[in-house]
């Protein structure tokens, strides 16, 4: 069945990918200023410099930009020429101003379309493994689009930035869970199940739960057969968080915080992976179209961005944290 | 590893395997978190106060449960100690006097090591060493010196009330020798 077909269900927990087969990272998050664009472009810059090979994939919904971060022009190819006129993706890939890293555009008319059936996706998402490349960073650009959220929930790592401004979380708590009704729905299609969950949650008021973990109990609690399933969807689900732009000490245990409300509002498991300062050269390096990293190369705010890589490459979470 | 206890280490967000001050450090956090207008909490929490109040309760149970489970821990622990050391209970009440010598003796019988009693009441070793040689000239001021000998004995389980009379006697008389006068 279409839908089974090389459907990695459980991103990021069930297995790491081959070796030959390149991992996926996926950067989202719901709010658009957070920094994506930013984390993406720098944390390409990062896995570059210890000699692997990144492939960055623009998937921005809002407008493509991650060329201005990487120090070329707007590419002329992008992902229509894959879907429409079938152009095998490696040809679609624009070297960038840093070695070893390369560019692909998603644009407005392939991306926002609602036209994109799952089987094209997944078989987008083949292809992108089959890429002779280490690592494929994909900058999912703000909102909860379908195609943003089945492009996020099919990587390797399911990578948010958030800053600290309640806007921002708040916007994260919506996209997390509209990632997670759509999972859920996906995974209970063949069971029949899929417009449960929304059924479900809109009657919550007089079902007497308020929050996504009360959804989840509430399922499992009533309906025994599609239960496992359920169960298997949220168990399998792990959010790295990326705290960005912060401004003082007290604001990094915000990621710790927004951790542990995940796991108590929501059931879900999330690693606090780090945080990046802000920076005052940011601004000035995306002015002037210069990869920040290369910018800065010895500003605190690029060893955090290695710290970052090193922690979300083994799922591991901020050391020495706020238990200090 | 008692897997009662698991879901109280689970309900503060830790393994199994954390230790006492992890415990408190995480409830104080956790505590301070759900019980605030933290930014993280808000925007989720407005819906439900319900959950909060859960969330809240949780933690506190969490934290009274596993405090008692490390206090009964402990206690078995420093019985152990005790029990091991059988006829010692006879020795200690047969001791006169508490000093230096004597101390080093029954420390020795109870097989404790001075660089343990450092990490667990923070007095250097080298203190508690001086107390035991009497080398009384490299001790502090007496108001320091009654403090360590209290720590001390009630490490070792004596009563330090005696320890610190005993000892002081014989503190006492070389300070009178040397011309020192004991200052409160």
């Amino acid at each position: 069945m279409a839908l089974d077909d090389g459907h990695n269900g459980l991103a990021g927990m069930e297995s790491e990918p081959s070796a030959h087969e390149c991992k996926v990272w996926a950067v989202g998050g719901g709010k658009g200023g957070t920094g994506k664009s930013f984390i993406t472009s720098s944390l390409g810059c990062a896995i570059a410099a210890t000699g692997k090979r990144v492939v960055m994939l623009d998937a921005d919904l809002g407008g493509a930009n991650l060329h201005s971060f990487l120090g070329i022009a707007r590419p002329k190819r992008s992902l229509t020429d894959f879907f429409d006129r079938k152009v095998p993706l490696k040809e679609l890939i624009t070297p960038t101003a840093i070695p070893n890293v390369g560019l692909v555009t998603g644009n407005l008319h392939s991306l926002d379309s609602d036209n994109i059936k799952y089987s094209q996706k997944i078989k987008l998402f083949r292809h992108i493994r089959a890429l002779d490349t280490d690592y494929m960073l994909v900058d999912l650009g703000s909102g909860s689009h379908p195609n943003t959220l089945d492009t996020f929930l099919l990587a390797d790592r399911l990578i948010v930035v958030m800053v600290p401004e309640i806007t921002a979380i708040e916007n994260l708590y919506h996209f997390i869970k509209n990632a997670l009704f759509r999972k859920l729905r996906i995974a209970l299609k063949s069971a029949g199940g899929e417009d449960t969950v929304l059924d479900t949650w809109h009657r919550r008021d007089k079902l007497g739960f308020s929050d996504f973990k009360g959804l989840v109990e509430y399922l499992c609690r009533t309906n025994a057969d599609i239960a496992p399933a359920i169960m298997e969807v949220v168990d399998g689900f792990e959010v790295q968080l990326v705290l960005n732009q912060v401004r003082s000490r007290q604001e990094i245990k915000i990621g710790d915080s927004v951790r542990s409300v995940f796991w108590k509002y929501m059931g879900i498991h999330s690693v606090y992976s780090g945080f990046v300062q802000r920076d005052e050269g940011v601004l000035g390096a995306i002015n002037s179209r210069q990869p920040f990293m290369f910018r800065s190369a010895g500003s605190a705010c690029a060893r955090e961005i290695g710290h970052l890589f090193e922690n979300i490459e083994g799922r591991r979470s901020l050391s020495g944290l706020v238990r200090v | 590893m008692n897997t009662d206890m698991d879901k109280y280490f689970r309900a503060l967000e830790l393994n199994p395997g954390a230790t006492p001050s992890e415990v408190n450090l995480a409830y104080r956090h956790l505590k301070e978190l759900y019980e605030g207008e933290s930014i993280a909490l808000v925007p989720i929490a407005e819906d439900t106060e319900r959950r909060r109040e859960d969330i809240l309760s949780e933690i506190e149970t969490a934290y009274r449960e596993l405090t008692g489970y490390f206090e009964r821990r402990a206690v078995e622990a420093h019985s152990g100690m005790r029990s091991a050391a059988g006829g010692l209970s006879d020795e200690i009440a047969r001791v006169e006097r508490f000093d230096g010598p004597e101390l080093l003796r029954i420390r020795s019988m109870l097989g404790a090591q001075l660089y343990e009693m450092e990490l667990s009441t923070k007095v250097r070793a080298i203190h508690f060493d001086s107390i035991e040689q009497e080398r009384y000239s490299k001790l502090p001021a007496p108001v320091f010196l009654r403090g360590y000998l209290r720590l001390y004995a009630r490490y070792l389980s004596l009563d330090p009330e005696r320890v610190v009379s005993d000892y002081m006697v014989g503190y006492q008389q070389w300070a009178d020798k040397e011309g020192r006068r004991e200052r409160p």
